[in-house]
């Protein structure tokens, strides 16, 4: 049985989406990723990830919207959403967990060992 | 009839007058809104320039931070001495630039009071003291004796406790800042009256008389304390006055120059909701 992590990321600034991939990959956590809102979407509806990394500034829809999306919908309300965002005032802050982020991390605040100590503490409980 | 024709005269003047002075008021109560409507909008667009700014800042540093973790624990055991060195200076400077961008943006949430502040029941003492053991390697780091002192019961304050703890991390992080190696610095929660008091007594370099009043406004730093160590933003003092005031207390210091500072600051115990 196959008992891998399997994530999807959403981020749109290729750099740090890629040191986040090659920590995930490190880590032996299996990750797909998206660079914005509607292939976020889409990826959430097909691959059913354990947890969704999800970045608020994106082009097009915003990280919100998607916030707001995964929860409307049957298949991905139930996925745990970790905003990972360097809009971290406390109003966003709020405003996340409000639509139902599990979780909010500020990228300059965190580092790629905290993000993944945090994503595993929430799949695994 | 000529004084009835005067007293009429008199009374048409007067009201021509009181006309005109009704049209000044009215023409700079307009001017007066639209100097202030330009002023909030001046205020605004402060604000997203400080929040584009800083936000388009948190990306590159947090580029700069992912990368030099990373790097650090990828080969943490193979560098030498001297790469472990400037590795960590790079990672110093990127913790320091990250710390700017976040007070440059708390700076300006405080002054358009858009903070949002979270009030619970919250032992001060424990803050202090949990602070205390925080920093406690920075203070051996630099040969500090950093004293934790509580004074007898102390009662809950009604306060936000992240807010909190960050003054008291502020002053005793100034204090260990500015008191040469070897020196001492004592923090001790008291209750007197229906207050909480928190002081962080040092043996540092002290704050020149003439520039008392000056030290808890913005950007503001001392010329001794520039001398002593030039990183600072001059922010830190000017959110702990912020936070304080908004719990209805007050935070003030009595100082020597070359002979040490003691900041204080007192919650009351009928906190503010």
């Amino acid at each position: 049985m196959d008992n891998k992590i399997n994530l999807l990321v959403v981020e749109d600034e290729p750099f740090l989406r890629d040191l986040l991939l090659m920590k995930f990959k490190q880590e032996e956590i299996e990750v797909k990723y998206a660079a914005d809102g509607e292939s976020a979407l889409e990826a959430a509806k097909e691959n059913t990830p354990d947890a969704i990394l999800l970045d608020l500034v994106l082009p097009g829809m915003s990280g919100f919207d998607v916030l707001d999306k995964l929860k409307e919908q049957e298949e991905t309300k139930d996925i745990p959403v970790i905003i990972l965002s360097n809009l971290g005032q406390e109003a966003d802050i709020e405003k996340c967990k409000e639509k139902g982020a599990t979780d909010v991390l500020i990228k300059a605040h965190s580092s790629p060992s905290a993000i993944i100590q945090k994503v595993r503490e929430i799949i695994e409980g | 009839m000529d004084e009835r024709d005067a007293k009429i005269e008199k009374l048409e003047e007067l009201l021509k007058n009181q006309e005109v002075s009704a049209k000044m008021l009215v023409r700079r109560d307009l001017e007066l809104t639209r100097a202030y409507e330009k002023l909030e909008e001046l205020g605004q667009l402060k604000s997203d320039f400080v929040s584009v700014v800083a936000h388009q800042l948190r990306t590159p540093l947090s580029v700069t931070k992912w990368s030099l973790d990373m790097l650090w624990e990828i080969s943490k055991k193979t560098l030498t001495p001297e790469e472990v060195r400037v590795l960590l200076r790079g990672r110093e400077s990127n913790e320091r630039m990250i710390r700017l961008v976040d007070n440059l943006l708390n700076v300006d949430l405080h002054e358009v009071g858009k903070v949002q502040y979270s009030f619970n029941s919250i032992s001060l003492a424990d803050q202090a003291e949990s602070v205390v053991e925080q920093l406690m390697p920075v203070a051996t780091k630099r040969n500090i004796n950093l004293v934790f002192k509580r004074d007898g019961e102390i009662p809950n304050i009604n306060g936000d406790d992240e807010k909190l703890s960050s003054v008291i991390q502020n002053l005793i992080e100034n204090a260990l800042k500015y008191t040469p190696k070897g020196g001492d610095v004592n923090v001790g929660v008291a209750k007197k009256e229906e207050k909480v008091v928190v002081s962080v007594k040092d043996t540092g370099i002290g704050i020149p008389k003439a520039e008392k009043d000056q030290l808890f406004k913005k950007f503001y730093r001392g010329e001794n304390a520039i001398k002593t160590v030039t990183e600072g933003s001059g922010l830190g003092l000017f959110i702990a006055q912020k936070i304080v005031r908004r719990h209805g207390g007050k935070i003030w210091f009595e100082s020597e120059e070359g002979n040490g500072t003691t900041f204080y600051f007192t919650i009351p115990l009928e906190g503010i909701k």
